[in-house]
């Protein structure tokens, strides 16, 4: 765990692989608790809930009865990765 | 554009940046070759040295003396440039420094961990250390061949005309000068290839500084 998420999640920067990753996981997987989704993400238990908490706040996913949903604002997230990533890496010229 | 076409431009630029390493290794090891170099002309003046000792003492023939600085000198310069061509072969050999395999399976989340993880700052200094090197070494290769050339030249007039190299001291300039020419009309496509490849590095550089800077950017954002 970095310096950065050892901070208050209002401080927390995340890593934008990180954050992909697990909106990624809940697009293509569906709904699910936080184990499972700790799990396919492929990330530690409290590294991911750090994640998940700073997830909430932004109103990217919601939590209901330990269930993980994708919000509107998540998938909206996702895609402007996605857009950022064909945007500059698909500009390289060789 | 979808996200194949991404991974695909990653992993070009992985091998670009394989191929930067190449180079950058080269520079690193360019004071050896210094070294080598302060060496051999060490040994060459020391050799040439002690033969004209010894044409003092013994009052030799100086015509028989002076041919035999000849060869030892064309032999001198043959054996530089060869382990010198061989060390700096072996030091640009490529190797895969760069291993983006795992992370370009991945796909989009991958590629932003490459993004998050690389030190690209770091990258863009070996490109700059990579460029000198590249140039070092087209530079080198170029006066490997025109030395090659003009030896091949001054021995084929040598058994041709008998004496050929006595008959001026601009027979030398004629030389260097014809084998610069040959070099030139021979190596056309390399210089034409290098000359782009160097372009290719610029290229490269500008490339990754962009996407660090807007990579930052859009990281600020979140």
């Amino acid at each position: 765990m970095n310096i950065r998420e050892k901070n208050h999640s209002s401080e927390f920067r995340p890593d934008l692989y990180v954050l992909a990753r697990i909106i990624k996981v809940l697009m293509d997987k569906g709904e699910m608790n936080k184990t499972k989704l700790s799990t396919f993400s492929n990330l530690s238990y409290d590294k991911f809930m750090i994640y998940l908490k700073w997830m909430i706040e932004r109103d990217l996913v919601e939590e209901n009865n330990n269930v993980i949903k994708l919000k509107k604002k998540g998938i909206e997230t996702y895609h402007e990765l996605v857009e950022w990533v064909f945007k500059y890496v698909g500009k390289i010229k060789f | 554009m979808n996200e194949e076409y991404v991974v695909n431009k990653m992993k070009k630029l992985e091998d670009s940046i394989n191929t930067i390493y190449q180079y950058s290794n080269l520079y690193k090891r360019l004071p050896v070759l210094g070294v080598i170099t302060l060496l051999m002309i060490l040994i060459y003046f020391s050799v040439k040295l002690i033969i004209e000792i010894y044409e003092f003492n013994t009052l030799n023939n100086g015509f028989y003396i002076d041919g035999i600085v000849t060869v030892i000198s064309f032999l001198f310069l043959s054996i530089f440039l060869i382990v010198s061509g061989i060390y700096i072969n072996r030091a640009t050999k490529y190797r895969k420094v760069k291993n983006w395999d795992s992370e370009l399976n991945e796909g989009i989340p991958g590629i932003l961990k490459i993004m998050e993880n690389e030190d690209w700052e770091e990258i863009l200094k070996e490109i700059r250390k990579a460029k000198s090197a590249y140039i070092f070494r087209s530079v080198f290769n170029f006066i490997i061949i025109w030395v090659a050339i003009g030896i091949i030249i001054s021995f084929s007039m040598e058994l041709l005309f008998p004496s050929f190299f006595t008959i001026n001291t601009n027979v030398y300039l004629l030389v260097s000068f014809s084998s610069f020419i040959i070099t030139i009309a021979l190596q056309e496509k390399t210089l034409r290839r290098e000359f782009d490849s160097l372009w290719n590095f610029e290229n490269i550089l500008n490339n990754i500084w962009r996407l660090y800077l807007e990579y930052q950017r859009e990281k600020s954002q979140f």
